[in-house]
């Protein structure tokens, strides 16, 4: 950097150029400044020049800092956190899905006497997709002990309540505890399995909160104190220089502050959008989550109670059917209340109607349980098991609405920090580079 | 809320970063970002509306003289009610083959020559799981509801998203009573030395390996490699030793009227048009192939409204019967059958035939190709190729 000094001599004649303007010479009738005891604008003003480069200097390493720490944390939620507790949520309502068929399963072979073909598939198929995502959510998480332990948990049930569900399926038409394993098997589902995957969710749930780290309030302080820096030396230079701005202190002056107002709107939007992805987005994927798996659990429970229709239970069981498919009308109703727009509300219309043709058909095999058994049964195994499907694959259309919302918010997360690391840099050294600048032309105006 | 995830400002930005102006874009895409989210599709539905529609032949209702645009007839319908202008191309496995639908869509920076397209399921599959279709506008089509849910557990369009179902069919066995003498009841008779060069097969691969796996005991639901395999290697042994006479699709009805075969795989629908004194069609004891053909919006299409508003006239159970009546193949359009139950004695026949509307039983051992490795059902398809070639 060319340093440039300005000699005033004792009689108070600049012996600057007549031709220069910043430096307009003294009247002879002003009064000679004394020597020693003040300092000259160029004293003033170069020591400043540092403070402000080491100022901007610290902010582009602190904003580029922040803004990695940001996009980072932004990208793990969009690319794994928000993945991670939709796996959680298919993991629940494959199990449950498996339920549901094995116990469909079950009573079609024992009311044939020969190997039912397309509920067992569907039960391998469902239980194929659970451990297909309870490795997927195990490769997502991260360093989350608390998830991992609860995913080993439910692997671990996972493994026994297939052992039982197999065991239940060798022994029917053969033994009479057959009923006793599937039971066995839907009790380890219930008890064990669905709480640990409840567990993993909560746990990683937690991630979706997104703290301020110590960098982000290092390059918040840094930014100020850079302002104000290029804000003083304005102030000093426009008392010294008698005029009003310096159009590069001024460029630097609004970078930095475009640079505090980026990340302040990056950080406001990802935190709109984060909570928008939990409320709008995760909460719904949730509650029809749950939909869903009360659906399967309702449907398991007809094909449980057909099979115990001869013992004594049969009136409470029926009673307990009749709570459940009252509160699955709440929550199916609830889904239309939730729809914010034509097609969300189109797909939860259709959820309705398909909800009322399966409750209906449920109503009738149920009724006809009490009297004939087999067509019960029968009735079940076609009208039942084609109604469900068009009820459980309907929560599917939801949900995918849910996740397409959940996700697109996440994704406007990351989207919102994405290029802060990049305008930490760039705007904090092109700032120092005008105020490197403007302040060097106004000391080149003293030589 | 947005549908359209392609359409995201991140992966937008994404790519006009690579732009040279990439630092303003960048600029100026972090101020839309903000207000690009929840925005809701929305469609311009004019008074009339335009579409051009891809099907396979004889697959809607004609007049006498071929028409297809005749007063009365399902698109005639369609303009007066719907308000729906449609350019019907009824040209697919005709003129227009998959690939030609591939190339066309391949072509990213022009609007496509089809807004709907009605393709066999395996292929619709492929195009949805590679994104290359629009989802269905649901808010337009309220008869979304009147949809069999056997055509919604598809594992690749849960809950039918992406695609509408147009009609399905079975691939059986149809025979001359006469000529082949005796009753058929099993995937094996297509085997049987007894009818050498008079079998006929069907030209779609999985169809034709998938009976042929129902026949060794294996489940073409869900393929193996090894299953396929052993099918595959079944049905080249009995093309090398003379025992196809024919590999076909749409004339199979034709060759087995004509007398050019005694026995061969077809579809119920064509099954349909033979003449019930000499032949017969069946499902084998050992199950059959259930097929569908779907309507896809392929992407990029400039009339998704006009699609979805087709879709939903073709869902009315009463539209769908009309189209039944006709082609004869299983509607999954449910309501249909007692539309056709009150409709004049023909069609009350036609609404108790099992055919198209499949009791309980038969369903239980209808069976739909599964998903095969992609790799290995080329390969397959290549193979098969050379056979259908080679006769």
């Amino acid at each position: 950097m060319a340093q440039s000094t300005v000699q005033y001599n004792t009689s108070g004649m600049s012996t600057a150029s007549a031709g220069d303007p910043a430096a307009p010479p003294r009247s002879a009738a002003a009064p000679a400044r004394p020597s020693g005891n003040k300092r000259t604008t160029p004293q003033i003003v170069r020591p400043m020049l540092p403070r402000i480069l080491l100022a901007l200097g610290a902010l582009a390493v602190l904003a580029a800092i922040a803004g990695f720490e940001a996009q980072s944390s932004a990208d793990t939620l969009a690319d794994n956190t928000g993945p991670s507790l939709i796996a959680l949520q298919d993991l629940s309502s494959s199990v449950a899905e498996a339920n549901a068929e094995a116990t469909a399963s079950f009573l079609a072979t024992e009311a044939s006497g020969r190997e039912d073909r397309l509920h067992h598939n569907a039960y391998l198929a469902a239980m194929r997709r659970a451990a297909e995502k309870s490795e997927e959510v195990s490769s997502l998480i991260g360093p989350n002990p608390g998830a991992h332990e609860a995913l080993q948990d439910a692997s671990a049930a996972l493994v026994t309540y297939g052992g039982r569900i197999e065991a239940a399926r060798v022994a029917n038409t053969k033994l009479p505890e057959a009923v006793d394993f599937l039971t066995e098997g839907i009790g380890v589902a219930e008890s064990q399995l669905q709480p640990a995957i409840r567990s993993a969710t909560s746990s990683t749930q937690g991630l979706l909160a997104q703290e301020t780290g110590w960098s982000t309030w290092a390059a918040r302080a840094a930014g100020v104190v850079a302002l104000l820096s290029l804000i003083h030396a304005q102030m000093v230079l426009a008392r010294r220089t008698r005029r009003i701005l310096s159009p590069l202190l001024v460029i630097a002056t609004v970078l930095t502050l475009v640079v505090l107002i980026m990340f302040e709107r990056g950080y406001f939007l990802r935190d709109q959008a984060i909570a928008d992805a939990e409320t709008g987005g995760y909460q719904a994927i949730a509650a029809t989550a749950e939909i869903q798996a009360d659906a399967f659990a309702l449907h398991s429970a007809v094909g449980l109670n057909l099979l115990d229709a001869s013992s004594d239970s049969g009136l409470e069981a029926r009673d307990a059917l009749d709570l459940q498919i009252a509160g699955l009308d709440v929550a199916v109703e609830s889904v239309s209340d939730g729809a914010d727009s034509a097609r969300e509300r189109a797909a939860a219309d259709e959820l309705q109607q398909r909800w009322v043709t399966y409750r209906q058909t449920i109503d009738n095999i149920l009724d006809e349980a009490s009297s004939d058994g087999d067509a019960a049964a029968t009735l079940f195994e076609s009208r039942g098991v084609s109604s469900f499907n068009g009820f459980n694959t309907s929560i599917d259309s939801v949900l995918f609405d849910n996740r397409s919302q959940f996700t697109d918010a996440l994704d406007d997360a990351a989207f919102a920090v994405r290029f802060l690391p990049f305008l930490g840099i760039i705007l904090p050294v092109l700032a120092a580079l005008a105020a490197l600048l403007g302040i060097q032309r106004r000391l080149g105006e003293f030589r | 809320m947005s549908n359209e995830r392609s359409a995201h400002p991140r992966r937008r930005a994404e790519h006009l970063l690579l732009d040279r102006r990439g630092f303003l874009v960048a600029m100026a895409a972090l101020g839309l970002s903000a207000c690009s989210r929840s925005q809701e599709r929305s469609y311009n539905l004019g008074q009339d509306a335009f579409l051009t529609v891809l099907n396979w032949p004889e697959y809607i209702d004609e007049a006498d003289d071929g028409s297809l645009d005749y007063a009365g007839g399902t698109l005639d319908r369609m303009r007066a009610d719907a308000g729906l202008s449609v350019t019907y191309q009824p040209d697919y496995g005709d003129t227009v083959s998959f690939d030609d639908v591939v190339a066309e869509l391949s072509d990213v920076d022009g609007t496509p020559r089809w807004d709907l397209l009605i393709l066999p399921n395996a292929q619709a599959s492929q195009l949805i799981t590679q994104g290359q279709a629009e989802p269905i506008p649901l808010e337009l089509i309220p008869n979304h509801v009147n949809l069999d849910p056997v055509f919604m557990t598809n594992s690749w369009d849960r809950g039918s998203r992406f695609q509408m179902p147009w009609q399905a069919g079975i691939t059986g066995i149809a025979y001359n009573r006469a000529r082949v003498g005796r009753e058929i009841t099993s995937i094996q008779d297509l085997f049987d030395p007894a009818f050498q060069g008079n079998v006929g097969f069907i030209t779609e691969m999985r169809e034709a390996v998938g009976l042929a796996m129902l026949a060794n005991g294996d489940d073409p639901s869900r393929p193996t490699a090894e299953g396929a395999e052993a099918a595959m290697t079944a049905i080249t042994a009995a093309a090398e030793g003379g025992q196809i006479g024919a590999f076909d699709d749409v004339n199979m009805i034709d060759l087995l009227t004509s007398g050019s075969l005694d026995i061969a795989m077809a579809w119920s629908g064509d099954a349909s048009r033979l003449p019930t004194s000499d032949f017969d069609f069946i499902v084998p004891d050992e199950g059959a192939i259930q097929w569908f053909d779907t309507m896809v919006i392929p992407k990029g299409s400039a009339a998704i409204a006009a699609a979805g508003r087709f879709m939903n006239f073709v869902y009315e159970p009463s539209n769908a019967a009309a189209i039944t009546e006709w082609v004869q193949y299983i509607t999954p359009v449910q309501g249909t059958q007692a539309v056709l139950a009150q409709g004049s004695s023909e069609a009350n026949d036609l609404a108790q035939n099992e055919f198209i509307f499949p009791t309980d039983e038969t369903r239980s051992r209808l069976y739909t190709w599964g998903v095969l490795d992609s790799q290995l059902e080329a390969d397959l398809e290549a193979r098969y190729g050379q056979l259908i070639d080679g006769t």
